[in-house]
């Protein structure tokens, strides 16, 4: 078997497998109210993530790298999945991110050997916002904690992911860095808006609709960063933005 | 051929960018939701009674989930309340016609005056709403992880519960709205050798921010008479002067009429008329030009009047004037004009058609009855499950109700029919039997046996309500579009032209996120 094949696809998957089984796991544990189990698992998962990163991104690459900008999407993917699972109970639901989960651990592992993996990543990225935003949400009301540390935790969330985003560009640069400030920001006063005028009682819609912001925010920087950004571009990405929030304010009101 | 090649395949003609994925087409996508939406509230009508069908929420399965989740903490189980239960019915009714979504109706009923007003004397009580869910498990769930509804879930001193689902239009939408009612009845009154505590009237307090979704709060103790505070020294003023007499020959303001309001429409044939005058003026009442009496204006510049004698049905126009004590009246307040109506709608009992039939597996019943007399609301009701019948013709009400259950042994129905002044006739009527369920294929063959189990899937997949309707169609619509994004980014990475259109990827994930967020996502609210 040729080993570039090997190493770019079949030991990704198999890394996926395992963590898909083991989330799948973890839901079984949530069923049984094993709580701790819950957390042990995810626990093990995490020293499996560190493994599984460290030895895609130095093993792999035969080069000595600085492995914690390489740790934050696996560990993020991982905290996200945890809090999602542990409060969203339909079970459906559960199946569908943890496929989707696998499917971004595969994409995680493989990226740096693939360009069709690579542009996937965008992807990845925003699964993992997803998952984290609605986990703040949901354990910040779970635990009874003021509103506004929602805002808080959404703003450091937001901020480092972007950071990250930059520091994989090879784009950090203080512009860059003021615009990612920019971009917690307004997620932060759009996250706002929709909580206090908007009183939708799952967080899944709420976490996408905040979502949409930093997909379009993100998008035009990204390409900014690029030296490529267009008007055809910029009104592609609006338009699907447009296109979302249409669809998830018509579920819910009717207009 | 090669017109669906331009629009669906990249390829290099189209510069690897099919246009039904073109920012143009984007813009008409949402132009074409936003009119499709439209269009969807326009035709709501239609689509009622799919609305009602598809909601699956019962009174019964609210309080059960309800009683899990106290029994699951140790705590007693609450005791299904019918006063309750019906102050949380006309709570529901309430919501619909003046069409609110709130704890405090907007002309400032509080929910603890539906308890008073249902007969349930309590010492605590609460409140939770929800609306636009269509199980019983998603609202309990809804409000299990709002901290303030869990309070009222798991508070140790609530006794009883009642619950209604009620169905209807609200802003052009049917939904089904959600009331569950807590309270704890207050204790008996004491025996007579004690002296008499001074009852007031209990008033727990209004929400604190109606906007959060907060409950309102209940009085977490009971309400204790409030003695006066102690009267406040009279105070002499330092420098006497001796009294100087001035004649007043200013006219008072006119007197404000507060009660009843304008335009409404009363059941009371001797409605109390409020409002405010010069303090310790006289206040003559009118009816059009004739006299109604006088009452004299407090203190406190407020005075209250009631006819002491029936008025006529049929509209009256109320006017006021004050006199002060020099003699100097007003110009006459502001007319309030009022239709006094203590006459029940009329439910023309022969007109009354019920007809029990199968919509597929479930049991239905289909009603249709002439009421006459402008009433305000038509209801159905049938056990727990409630319709607020449409009208598309004068006078002819009509609609389709299905049983919480499906049984078809569900006894009796019951039309309620309330005017604007809340007077209500009703009428019981028994439900004829149910015809044979009928079979939709017999079964046996291997063919049968697929048929049949496909009608099924199908029947379950199918969207039956407008929300359900228009998720589809999203589903759908999401789907096509992500796998045109998909189709695209591959190909062009297929080609090595990735810098091209690498954000089709991200375009791509996105609308698969918000497809997950469409397909599971609730969209109830809670209050």
């Amino acid at each position: 078997m040729d080993r570039k094949y090997l190493r770019h696809f079949i030991i990704p998957a198999v890394l996926s497998l395992v963590f898909g089984i083991g989330f799948q796991f973890m839901v079984l544990l949530l069923h049984e109210q094993d709580i701790i189990s819950y957390f042990l698992v995810a626990s093990v998962l995490l020293i499996a993530v560190l493994g599984a990163t460290g030895y895609t991104f130095i093993s792999q690459s035969r080069q000595k790298v600085d492995l914690i900008p390489y740790l934050i999407h696996p560990i993020f993917l991982l905290t996200g999945i945890t809090g999602f699972l542990a409060f969203n109970e339909n079970l459906f639901l559960q199946i569908a991110v943890i496929l989707f989960a696998a499917i971004s651990y595969f994409i995680l592992f493989s990226e740096n050997f693939s360009d069709l993996t690579h542009h996937a990543h965008d992807g990845v990225k925003f699964f993992i916002i997803l998952l984290l935003y609605d986990s703040v949400f949901e354990g910040v009301y779970y635990l009874g904690i003021t509103p506004y540390a929602i805002l808080a935790l959404l703003f450091f969330l937001t901020l480092l992911l972007q950071y990250h985003m930059l520091w994989r560009l090879r784009a950090l640069h203080l512009r860059y860095g003021l615009a990612a400030v920019g971009i917690s920001l307004f997620v932060v006063f759009v996250s706002w808006f929709l909580m206090d005028y908007y009183k939708l009682s799952s967080y899944l819609p709420l976490s996408i609709m905040i979502l949409s912001t930093y997909y379009l925010c993100w998008g035009v920087l990204h390409h900014v960063i690029e030296r490529n950004l267009t008007a055809r571009i910029f009104f592609e990405y609006l338009l699907v933005c447009i296109m979302v929030l249409i669809m998830f304010f018509g579920l819910s009101s009717g207009f | 051929m090669s017109v669906f090649k331009k629009l669906f395949v990249p390829h290099q003609h189209n510069e690897y960018r099919p246009h039904l994925i073109r920012s143009k087409m984007l813009a008409v996508y949402c132009i074409g939701l936003v009119i499709s939406q439209f269009a969807f509230v326009f035709f709501n009508g239609d689509l009622a009674e799919q609305a009602i069908a598809a909601t699956t929420i019962t009174s019964s399965d609210i309080i059960d989930l309800t009683n899990t989740e106290r029994s699951n903490r140790g705590l007693t189980t609450l005791t299904i309340n019918s006063k309750l239960s019906q102050a949380a019915y006309n709570k529901g009714l309430d919501m619909f016609a003046d069409q609110y979504w709130a704890h405090v109706a907007p002309d400032g009923t509080t929910p603890w005056n539906f308890i008073l007003n249902a007969g349930y004397d309590y010492i605590y009580a609460g409140e939770n709403l929800a609306k636009d869910f269509t199980t019983a498990t998603g609202v309990v769930d809804a409000w299990m992880r709002s901290p303030s509804h869990r309070d009222n879930v798991l508070n140790a001193n609530f006794k009883d519960i009642g619950v209604a689902v009620v169905t209807g239009n609200f802003e052009g939408s049917e939904t089904a709205i959600v009331v569950q009612m807590f309270g704890t009845l207050a204790p008996p009154p004491a025996p007579p050798s004690t002296p008499s505590t001074p009852t007031t009237p209990t008033n727990p307090s209004t929400p604190s921010n109606p906007t959060t979704p907060s409950n309102p709060t209940t009085p977490s103790t009971p309400s204790t008479p409030t003695t006066p505070s102690n009267p406040s020294t009279p105070t002499t003023p330092s420098n006497p002067q001796p009294p100087v007499v001035i004649k007043d020959t200013i006219p008072p303001e006119a007197p404000i009429l507060l009660r009843p309001q304008n335009q409404s429409i009363l059941k009371d044939m001797r409605p109390t008329i409020e409002g405010l005058a010069e303090a310790n003026s006289t206040v003559e009442i009118f009816d059009a030009n004739n006299s109604m009496g006088k009452v004299p204006a407090d203190g406190q510049n407020a005075f209250s009047y009631r006819p002491d004698k029936d008025l006529s049905q049929g509209a009256h126009l109320f006017g006021a004037t004050a006199t002060d004590k020099d003699g100097n009246t007003s110009k006459i307040s502001a007319i309030t004009s009022i239709v006094i109506d203590t006459l029940p709608p009329f439910i023309d009992r022969a007109s009354v058609e019920v007809e029990p039939f199968w919509r597929g597996s479930e049991a239905a019943v289909r009603v249709r009855l002439v009421v006459l007399a402008e009433p305000d609301q038509v209801i159905a009701k049938i056990k727990d499950t409630t319709l607020i019948l449409a009208s598309e013709t004068k006078d002819l009400y009509e609609g389709v109700l299905i049983p919480p259950l499906n049984i078809t042994d569900i006894g009796e129905i019951l039309f309620t029919s309330v005017d604007r002044a809340g007077n209500n006739a009703e009428l019981k009527l028994p439900i004829p039997t149910f015809p044979e369920k009928p079979v939709m294929i017999a079964g046996g063959t291997v063919l049968g046996r697929f048929t049949q189990n496909t009608q099924l899937v199908i029947e379950k997949i199918l969207p039956k309500s407008y929300q359900e309707n228009v998720r589809f169609f999203y589903i759908l619509f999401s789907i096509a579009l992500i796998g045109l994004f998909l189709t695209d980014s591959v190909v062009i990475n297929f080609h090595g032209l990735e810098r091209q259109n690498s954000h089709s990827m991200a375009h791509a994930a996105f609308l698969g996120l918000a497809t997950l967020g469409i397909t599971f996502g609730s969209f109830g609210v809670i209050l």
